[in-house]
């Protein structure tokens, strides 16, 4: 009796899937440095602050992703592999993709696609083309891919990579003055949003997608459909609602001081807390679903 | 007992859900341009103002009414395409040099954003030979969007200045950038 050959890393040159990720991956990574080359020149010191803080959030953050996987921990280079194609794959296809913001706006005007535009393409792009991430990274390491949890990681793993490269982006448009200004930015963004955003939209994108290919032998496929349908649809719409402008009117103007920091920290609880309390049952579920395997 | 390990499948069929895939991922990027080409309405009327600046919008450019304005001694009109705009000011007797102009609307940008970067200026040439200053910037609005632009100022015969202010949110005027170059290159000043 032999063991069966099982994918433990994502160099896994006989797949197909491993070339098309490889190829995307290599294709984001040129085209966000020409996106990118536009901002890089006008706030020069922003980059250094912002590369700083963002692998002191990002490295924790994926810590902590990775660490939600109780019994199988993921292997390292698919652990990377999905935040690679987040933060460049997903991104720079975010960026080609950006034609349907003309599409919102033949349809509805100029003005509804300025306010709107965001909350309805942004959710259905960016995770669509995340969430292909995660089922490449199952193409090519079925093995690795066993369970709901599974999903959760690499989605989730996804979606941190799309959102440091964001950040970066973000960073050095508004906040590269100085080291305090950075730090505000820092406290403002990212601290105030922290794992409530792309980490969360896409850690259920990944779910979907692993409870339709991992539980053929306890679920119907209507059955599974119809409950993937439902996180990747709470994904989208968590997405959305971050990305509206409803909350946004709520939202003190800056410069925000004082008491108006707490009001600024009860409207980003207000956008987050539905869709936290959503990932942390699923979550839940999925792990007793585990610790019972 | 055989010594040869059990391999995962490797029949043809393993390419058709990379396939699937690579399907889904050009409709979403691809399936952008097919669909705005077919909705778009081709470029339009020159906008601008007569005899101090025309533009000749690109196909999918159309006139945001919301952006015309008429105040005393700047005039205003504008183009969007999705989220991207090409703002055209006029400024009445000026009588300023282009440099001059730039350093003036680099100014006024602070009152438009919260916080605002401004790059490195460069000299170029506005339409067929209208000399110019360029300077691209980044910004934050009061609703903490990230924009990024670029804005040429230049000066007619007559020392109106003009100013051409292209934006998108920030990342994304790359996007646009081959349009804001044909519309800049074919611009009429006056």
């Amino acid at each position: 009796m032999t063991a069966p050959v099982g994918h433990r890393s994502i160099g896994q040159p006989r797949e197909p899937a491993f070339w098309l990720f490889a190829a995307f991956v290599a294709y984001g990574a040129v085209r966000l440095v020409e996106a990118l080359s536009g901002i890089a020149g006008i706030a020069p010191s922003a980059w250094a602050a912002t590369g700083v803080l963002l692998a002191l959030y990002a490295a924790p953050a994926a810590v902590l992703v990775v660490e939600l996987d109780l019994y199988e921990r993921e292997p390292v280079s698919l652990a990377f592999g999905a935040f690679a194609w987040g933060a460049f794959a997903a991104t720079a296809l975010a960026l080609d993709a950006s034609g349907w913001d003309a599409v919102v706006a033949e349809l509805f005007g100029a003005d509804v696609a300025a306010r709107w535009g965001p909350a309805i393409t942004a959710p259905l792009v960016e995770e669509t083309l995340k969430g292909a991430g995660v089922v490449l990274l199952y193409l090519i390491a079925r093995d690795e891919v066993d369970d709901v949890m599974d999903g959760f990681v690499y989605g989730a793993l996804c979606g941190l990579g799309f959102a440091v490269v964001e950040d970066v982006v973000f960073f050095a448009a508004a906040f590269g003055g100085s080291a305090a200004d950075v730090l505000d930015g820092f406290a403002v963004r990212v601290i105030a949003g922290g794992l409530y955003g792309h980490v969360l939209y896409t850690g259920l994108v990944g779910m979907a997608i692993a409870e339709v290919v991992t539980r053929r032998h306890d679920r119907p496929l209507r059955r599974r459909l119809a409950l993937a349908a439902a996180l990747a649809a709470a994904g989208v719409a968590g997405h959305a609602l971050w990305n509206s402008p409803i909350l946004a009117s709520l939202a003190p103007s800056p410069p925000i001081e004082g008491l108006e920091r707490v009001r600024w920290l009860l409207v980003v609880l207000l956008r987050t807390a539905p869709l936290l309390g959503v990932v942390v049952l699923a979550v839940g579920l999925a792990r007793r679903r585990e610790r019972r395997w | 007992m055989s010594d040869r390990p059990t391999l995962a499948r490797h029949d043809g069929r393993r390419w058709l859900p990379a396939a699937a895939v690579l399907a889904v991922i050009l409709a979403v990027t691809g399936g952008a341009g097919v669909v705005a080409a077919a909705l778009e309405r081709p470029g339009g009327a020159r906008v601008g103002f007569e005899g101090v600046v025309e533009v000749a919008p690109e196909e999918g450019w159309v006139e945001d009414p919301g952006l015309r304005s008429d105040g005393t001694g700047v005039r205003r009109v504008g183009l969007a395409h999705g989220a991207a705009r090409l703002v055209v000011s006029a400024f009445a007797g000026a009588g300023v040099s282009p440099h001059e102009l730039a350093v003036g609307y680099a100014a006024s940008l602070e009152d438009r954003f919260v916080e605002v970067r401004i790059g490195r200026p460069q000299v170029v040439v506005v339409g067929e030979a209208s000399v110019g200053v360029r300077f691209p910037y980044v910004g934050t609005t009061a609703d903490r969007v990230a924009v990024e632009g670029v804005a040429t100022a230049t000066v007619t015969g007559d020392g109106t200045g003009v100013v051409l202010d292209a934006t998108a949110p920030a990342g994304s005027l790359a996007g646009v950038a081959s349009d804001v170059a044909d519309m800049l290159a074919s611009v009429e000043i006056g």
